[in-house]
């Protein structure tokens, strides 16, 4: 018998701790729902890392995706929510944030878009001290993605 | 592999730092920067970089810690990444949920 490709035995195995009771289909939907702009939450099936990230570029087969915190790019199989990497990230939460939240992030995005860009003129250029600090909503924003995003899987 | 020019035609190993950290494989930015890799093995053999700013622990303290974050591009232990954040008056649950989004990989 075929052995199945690695992407699908990475999603079985993370479906099979991620007890949903909902259809595989029903995540498929979701999946080819995502659009350019959205944000939406991986996580590799070790460990505990969160990788909340802004679609830049969904094309037929694939979702080209920023994570916000470290501005790293992934590129998802758009089909199987797993990551194209030999230690692949599964999109787990697509479910659209409160305004507010959005905001905050978009927010978050472009600071450290910004502070990227910067780096990439100077490679010895850090981000201020004040400006490292992380401001009332954006801590409020962070600790309410983690348990929004949790709460509302795929 | 680079080395020192001084030490051109000395005796030195060929070999230096070319084990596994050779092969690092990073998580690209757009802009060619990169996220270290999140496999767990190298990863454990990351160093805090410290926080910008006179404290952190490049300056005693913790210095050599691992590094778990991956914080405006400097790898960070816990310790300094809680300070640079400003949220080392939270709660140790809430300062965890905060730096999750800036975990290396699969950490």
């Amino acid at each position: 018998m075929a052995m199945a490709p690695p992407s699908v035995r990475v999603l079985a195995r993370y479906c099979s701790h991620n007890d949903t009771g909902r259809p595989m289909a029903q995540r498929s939907v979701a999946l080819k729902n995502i659009a350019d702009g959205d944000i939406f939450h991986g996580r590799p099936p070790k460990g505990t890392a969160s990788f909340i990230c802004l679609a830049l570029q969904v094309r037929e087969r694939t979702i080209f995706a920023r994570r916000i915190t470290t501005q790293s790019v992934h590129e998802f199989d758009r089909t199987t929510g797993v990551e194209v990497d030999s230690n692949p990230v599964v999109i787990n939460s697509v479910a659209p944030l409160p305004a507010d939240i959005r905001e905050i992030l978009l927010g978050l995005d472009r600071k450290y878009r910004e502070a990227e860009y910067r780096r990439a003129e100077d490679p010895d250029w850090r981000l201020p001290e004040d400006e490292a600090k992380l401001t009332k909503d954006e801590i409020r924003a962070l600790l309410f993605v983690g348990k929004f995003y949790e709460e509302n899987p795929i | 592999m680079s080395t020192y020019p001084l030490e051109w035609g000395w005796h030195t190993s060929l070999q230096s730092n070319q084990s596994s950290t050779s092969e690092w494989k990073p998580k690209p930015t757009l802009l060619g920067g990169a996220e270290p890799n999140s496999d767990n093995q190298q990863v454990a053999q990351l160093k805090c970089e410290g926080m910008t700013g006179s404290s952190g622990c490049q300056f005693g303290g913790s210095y050599g810690a691992s590094a778990m974050y991956n914080q405006n591009g400097r790898k960070q232990c816990f310790d300094c990444a809680v300070k640079e954040r400003a949220i080392d008056g939270l709660p140790g649950d809430e300062q965890v949920r905060i730096l999750r989004p800036h975990l290396i990989g699969g950490k």
